[in-house]
């Protein structure tokens, strides 16, 4: 065989080689960001949930509310973990969700709960007020493939 | 002079298996991945997934740990830095192996 039709041969076997590992890669990829983002979004429903039954809601309701809400971040956080494919990066964003979502909680909590608004519009407003960082960290694109292109 | 050695020269032995070449580019888009996961992405049998995950760990470019989640046994996968940078020369190496047929093309012609 020449050197040339070794060339093409090597050639089109690397071709096939960086197909076969684009395709795997983003298969891995794939189904782990869909994971990150139904964490994400799943949290922002509950969060909306939680911040209205927290403005509608009497003391015995507030405390239930508390509860709940440490139960679902040991549910949810157990769940996280438990997760076959942990995104790279997915982990991070994950993370700072989690710190932007506490950080709008605590605002909402502060102003709402210690002032003791009644009103139904700060609470529909602070539900979404508190879901926004889950909501734009889950529909943000992933980031590209680092590895393979 | 000695002429630049051909790129092929540059491609890693244990993945120039198109399996193992698949799983390595599963976990390099992953932090880890569990056993079963990562049969599902490849859509590999768990006795084939076994034995080509050894021969990875055995030349280092996989660590695999053993852990237990909700008292369920889990196997985790996770490639190793030697093993990011083994694959990074691999795909190099590919890459090159195609410019070089292209590049002998354009000088040919």
């Amino acid at each position: 065989m020449t050197t040339n039709g070794n060339d093409d041969l090597e050639s089109e076997q690397a071709i096939n080689d960086l197909g076969t590992a684009s395709r795997s890669a983003d298969r891995a990829r794939g189904q782990g960001w869909r994971w990150v983002r139904s964490y994400l979004l799943v949290w922002a429903l509950a969060s909306v949930g939680l911040v209205i039954r927290l403005g509608f809601g009497n003391k015995a309701v507030i405390i239930n509310i508390f509860i709940g809400r440490a139960i679902l971040s040991l549910v949810g956080g157990n769940w996280s973990r438990s997760r076959g494919l942990t995104p790279r990066g997915g982990g991070r964003r994950n993370g700072r969700a989690a710190g932007l979502w506490a950080a709008c909680y605590a605002i909402v909590l502060a102003v709402g709960v210690t002032r003791q608004t009644q009103s139904t519009g700060f609470w529909i407003v602070a539900a979404v007020f508190t879901a926004v960082p889950l909501v734009v960290a889950a529909v943000i694109p992933a980031p590209k493939a680092a590895d393979v292109s | 002079m000695s002429p630049e050695p051909h790129p092929r020269h540059g491609l890693n032995q244990t993945l120039l298996s198109p399996v193992r070449l698949s799983i390595v580019a599963a976990l390099s888009e992953v932090e880890r991945a569990d056993f079963k996961s990562l049969g599902a992405v490849i859509e590999l049998s768990d006795s084939a997934l076994s034995k080509n995950l050894a021969t990875l760990e055995e030349e280092e470019i996989v660590s695999i740990e053993k852990g237990r989640i909700n008292r369920k046994p889990r196997t985790w996968v996770q490639l190793t830095p030697a093993g990011r940078q083994a694959f990074h020369a691999h795909l190099e190496a590919l890459r090159a192996t195609i410019s070089t047929k292209y590049l002998g093309l354009e000088l040919e012609g």
